[in-house]
């Protein structure tokens, strides 16, 4: 995974070594990519994804919906506990020209959202479409979670009070 | 563990379908011992390399997180590890003693059966199932005549010795039981010479001896999967 790409944003751009990044998950920054592909606006990426949406694919596993256990520290250092089962859809794909294999796992039911989430992660596994995939997909739905954010941000800005302290004394 | 997903291959098109037709031939298969199964034919790159296809549908079929399994040395391939635990998720254990499943490459490479889980008298069904790739199986025509009619497709499918190349020899056992109305006769293939069809009846003979403990059989090649539960009693035909 040393290959050159063209991204200059973190998400972007292929680790040296796992978690060089940043990245502070066991995932790295496969794992990163895959959270914005699933919190993503399914209709966007596939509108993001149509020039791909032909490539030859097979299924490792069709997308299939189960449950999984959610699991939570108290205070985020206690030990764990199993906080509550929540729905998820899985699939696997593999690539028939260069065979890189991609996953898609997105909360809820929605399986169209699962093989769009499968098929980017699995170009971008293929160095011959990464940096393309990247460009025109990664850097989008970066932009878009960006300006969202700020938005959020901003909403919330408006209501902050600020609170002052008069020096006493002298 | 995690998985290398580029060694995964293929499993079950429709994995709910595919698995319940699997499961109910596997299920007539053991209720009528020495009949043969067809489990369909799947596109040889589903199969690991060194696994037959109706192994390989087996293992699809029946193993889950649940199922503990222990695999000869020929079939422990990465590609066959990578793909049992994507598809299956199922425990891959290095002892047979505490395998509930053991798949088997070939005759030669048997564990002693008398070392895998029997079951206990309470609960005879916790003993090990093994799936045993082998040569060639045919079906000798039923010697009783039937009485009632046999599931067809699932029924007695002989196969032609000629399609086995390079196995000069086959060795017939006389099968008697529950699931038999009378006798049934199986054939299997093996070079000259070859001592592992003897050997194997003698622990099919064994086996018998401990019922209700004891060890089920599944006896796979190519598509095809013949069972031989504890029931069965074994005899040189």
């Amino acid at each position: 995974m040393n290959l050159p790409d063209a991204c200059d944003h973190p998400l972007g751009s292929e680790p040296q070594a796992p978690n060089a990044q940043g990245s502070n998950h066991r995932g790295g920054i496969r794992g990163d990519r895959l959270s914005l592909l699933a919190c993503s606006d399914p209709k966007i990426l596939a509108e993001l994804l149509m020039p791909w949406t032909k490539t030859e694919r097979t299924w490792l596993r069709r997308p299939e919906t189960g449950l999984v256990m959610v699991q939570g520290r108290t205070g985020g250092t206690g030990t764990r506990f199993n906080l509550g089962e929540m729905s998820a859809t899985r699939c696997t794909i593999r690539l028939t020209a260069c065979g890189s294999t991609g996953v898609g796992w997105v909360s809820g039911r929605n399986a169209q959202h699962a093989e769009s989430i499968a098929l980017a992660d699995a170009l971008l596994q293929s160095s011959s479409h990464r940096d393309e995939v990247c460009a025109k997909v990664i850097e989008p739905l970066i932009t878009i979670r960006q300006t969202a954010l700020e938005q959020a941000a901003a909403l919330a800005a408006s209501t902050r009070v600020e609170f002052f302290t008069m020096t006493r004394g002298g | 563990m995690e998985v290398d997903l580029s060694l995964v291959c293929r499993g079950f098109d429709d994995p709910v379908k595919d698995s319940q037709r699997s499961f109910r031939t596997i299920l007539n298969a053991l209720a009528r011992p020495g009949t043969v199964g067809h489990l369909d034919a799947m596109n040889l790159d589903r199969a690991p390399a060194a696994w037959t296809e109706s192994a390989w549908r087996v293992a699809m079929t029946l193993l889950d997180g649940d199922t503990r399994v222990w695999l000869s040395p020929s079939l422990a391939t990465p590609v066959a590890l990578a793909s049992l635990r994507f598809h299956t998720s199922c425990p891959v254990t290095q002892n047979p003693r505490e395998a509930d499943f053991v798949f088997v490459g070939g005759p030669i490479e048997q564990p002693d059966w008398s070392t895998l889980r029997q079951g206990e008298p309470e609960f005879p069904d916790l003993s090990a199932t093994i799936v045993l790739q082998v040569p060639g199986i045919e079906v000798v025509e039923p010697s009783s005549p039937s009485g009632e009619a046999p599931s067809a497709p699932n029924f007695a499918a002989s196969v032609a010795p000629s399609v086995v190349p390079n196995i000069a020899s086959s060795s017939t056992w006389e099968l008697r039981g529950p699931g038999i109305e009378k006798t049934q006769l199986i054939r299997l293939q093996h070079a000259p010479e070859d001592p592992w069809p003897e050997q194997l009846r003698h622990a099919m003979v064994a086996n018998r001896a401990t019922f209700p403990l004891g060890v089920d059989l599944l006896l796979v090649w190519r598509n095809l999967v013949c069972a031989l539960p504890r029931s069965t009693r074994v005899a040189a035909g």
